[in-house]
């Protein structure tokens, strides 16, 4: 009972660490949102900090570099629908560089992931 | 007689079970769960079509959506042009937004110069406003 506990354990530690490797510490607009789930698993999730540099699984990429990754996210999800988690201070030009990225790889829509209010 | 309370006897040793090992572990999960849970805010988001300007202006749809411009203003925030109007705060924008027909959809068309919670707050107000169907354009250079 203990061995499967302590699995249990080094398994949630190990996928937590992944989920968080996704989503860099960004500070989010602050709006309602829709209902929806965030957490359904997503093709790709990129993130912009407030500097305006493009972070994909902790690492910061070149606009090339994210143009390939969105290829591939596209070629091996089609039909899903890529996250941003922009940082709200970011400027909005880098934001329009991802959308027409991501959009250019063939996917038909995003979503800009915020933070609701009061919560 | 003696067979059945040998039986019973046996029967209650075995389903004894040791805890205290188990409640270690639940305790340090439990803790582990605290600490984890705490520490990241709960996220939504706003979900909108991609689209360019040219897919726009080409289409051939007899209801054109309405677009709103999202532009660096004088005094260093963003204004919301919607038509000819420009709204300096989004519950105007709102506001302007609730009185057009929601079928032919929103376009939020984003310029530079104008920062990301800017681009939020319009697709924001166009859901607010209760329009389905949202695409954001990256503004042409």
């Amino acid at each position: 009972m203990v061995d499967v506990v302590f699995l249990l354990l080094i398994f949630f530690l190990t996928t937590t660490q992944m989920a968080q490797s996704a989503r860099s510490a960004v500070d989010l607009p602050e709006e309602e949102g829709e209902e929806g789930d965030l957490v359904a698993r997503s093709a790709l999730v990129v993130n912009i900090d407030a500097s305006g540099s493009y972070i994909v699984m902790d690492d910061a990429r070149s606009p090339s570099e994210l143009n390939s990754l969105a290829r591939e996210a596209a070629y091996l999800n089609p039909g899903a629908i890529p996250i941003i988690r922009a940082d709200r201070r970011a400027p909005a030009s880098r934001l329009n560089f991802v959308v027409e990225t991501l959009r250019d790889a063939g996917f038909t829509a995003v979503r800009l992931a915020t933070a609701p209010e009061g919560r | 007689m003696r067979f059945a309370s040998h039986a019973l006897r046996r029967r209650s040793r075995s389903t004894v079970l040791g805890l205290t090992s188990m409640i270690d572990a639940t305790f340090l999960l439990l803790a582990y769960f605290i600490f984890t849970s705490g520490m990241q805010r709960p996220e939504s988001d706003l979900r909108a079509q991609t689209a360019t300007e040219s897919d726009r202006a080409s289409g051939a749809a007899m209801l054109e959506p309405q677009v709103v411009d999202v532009l660096p203003g004088a005094a260093g925030g963003a204004v919301f042009r919607l038509g000819v109007v420009n709204h300096s705060d989004r519950q105007s924008l709102e506001t302007a937004l609730r009185g057009l027909p929601r079928g032919p959809g929103l376009v939020v068309r984003v310029h530079d110069g104008v920062i990301v919670a800017d681009a939020a707050a319009a697709m924001q107000a166009g859901r607010n406003a209760g329009f389905e169907e949202v695409s954001y354009v990256p503004a042409l250079p």
